[in-house]
């Protein structure tokens, strides 16, 4: 594992890494607050509002994010959706990792008692007053552990934009050792990685300790 | 003057208040007793606006008074709950001066300065930058009561004040009702003691569970 070979490689991993890190951050941007309204949404009084985006999150889960992103790419032109490529990862990435998200803030409302509301609504406060200033930051705080999980989970589930030819750092790395016979881009790649979960460890306990002021 | 004229409420085909007056003059305090079961809460809900009578009137000051659309700025019913419900996230000091700087409209600094003295008074000074799981049971109610009495309610209700509490602390609590009293303040306390609400009270109303 020579020295001159990493430096070799490591542009192209490094552009790899990059186009990793685009889609994870736009990801995030677009999937949370989607998913703070799809499980505002959850809790409508609509039945058909309610009904229709539980069928949405069965979708987005249900079926696997490789297949849903080769349907965007590949399937959507047939009712001519037509997305080039790097957009149509977002697409699909969004609206996948938005039902998650939709699940988690569902379950971080549910565990706010309703005294808390009653508290606000005794005051005089309105119901967006409430959700605001009492409702969600306690939402965020609890939410934060089951959101990490999956922050961690999107690093790595990135990969899946190969299957409609993308160039991301898997595929940066597959490409060198195939073209080179050997394993070292692969063991960079897993580096590269940790790396960035690493990052994102470091940020979600950074916004743990941030709301650890009170209990 | 608050009266409640003939209040109804049925819970899931199960009739909770039936017919229930009362008459509550200004600067008293009025104790609603009776077992658990019996539909105090009940009725503190619907003079807090937090459930809707099926039947009855509500007259403030002789007005007709719904306190379900009792909003905003002019509530004229403040609550103390049983549990408290006080917002975990904020301070002492911002759980008292939320709702003036959001609902009336104060500056946060003029609020923090209109509640300094009730603060003071019910021995909040100390705590006021801590939040509420840093505090003792009787830390919290008293945050509770000023909490309500910063929106200068016409009424202020409790729900329950001993039972959160420690036995010790009961009649503290009731001094303090009573010192509220002094001030000028017309109050509602639910209770299921008799012994206390017969201590702090100039009226005792009993409630009983109904077809039990």
């Amino acid at each position: 594992m020579s020295l001159t070979y990493i430096s070799e490689i490591l542009p192209s991993l490094l552009s790899g890494a990059w186009m990793t890190i685009r889609i994870f951050f736009w990801t995030i941007v677009g999937a949370l607050p989607l998913g703070v309204l799809v499980s505002m949404g959850l809790r409508s009084r609509w039945q058909p509002v309610r009904a229709a985006l539980n069928f949405y999150i069965w979708l987005m889960r249900g079926t696997p994010l490789l297949l849903q992103l080769m349907f965007v790419f590949y399937g959507l032109p047939d009712i001519h959706i037509v997305f080039a490529r790097y957009p149509a990862a977002l697409v699909a990435f969004i609206f996948n990792y938005a039902a998650y998200f939709a699940e988690i803030f569902r379950g971080g409302f549910t565990g706010i008692n309703q005294g808390q509301y009653e508290g606000a609504r005794v005051l005089g406060l309105t119901y967006g007053q409430t959700l605001r200033r009492i409702v969600l930051p306690q939402v965020v705080k609890s939410v934060i552990p089951a959101v990490g999980n999956e922050v961690i989970n999107l690093v790595k589930d990135s990969s899946l934009v190969y299957v409609i030819g993308l160039g991301d750092l898997l595929r940066a790395g597959n490409v060198a050792a195939a073209r080179d016979v050997t394993l070292v881009p692969l063991l960079l790649v897993g580096v590269i990685y940790l790396l960035l979960t690493l990052v994102c460890t470091y940020g979600l306990r950074s916004l743990e300790r941030h709301y650890s002021y009170y209990r | 003057m608050f009266e409640m004229k003939g209040i109804n409420k049925t819970f899931a085909g199960r009739q909770i208040l039936k017919d229930f007056s009362m008459t509550v003059p200004d600067n008293e305090i009025i104790s609603i007793v009776g077992p658990s079961g019996a539909g105090k809460t009940t009725l503190l809900r619907c003079i807090a606006g937090l459930e809707t009578p099926d039947a009855g009137t509500f007259l403030l000051n002789g007005q007709a008074f719904n306190p379900v659309e009792d909003h905003g700025r002019e509530r004229k019913i403040g609550v103390v709950f049983q549990d408290f419900n006080l917002f975990p996230n904020l301070s002492v000091e911002e759980n008292i001066t939320l709702a003036p700087t959001l609902v009336t409209g104060q500056k946060p600094v003029e609020a923090r300065q209109a509640v300094s003295e009730l603060m003071a008074s019910l021995g909040l000074a100390q705590v006021a930058k801590q939040y509420p799981y840093q505090l003792s049971g009787g830390q919290k109610q008293r945050v509770a009561i000023a909490r309500a009495l910063a929106m200068q309610p016409e009424i202020l209700c409790y729900d329950e004040p001993t039972s959160a509490l420690d036995p010790t602390l009961r009649d503290t609590v009731g001094q303090l009702i009573l010192e509220l009293k002094q001030r000028g303040i017309t109050q509602i306390v639910v209770t299921h003691d008799q012994d206390f609400a017969q201590n702090i009270a100039d009226q005792v109303v009993t409630v009983s569970p109904l077809g039990a």
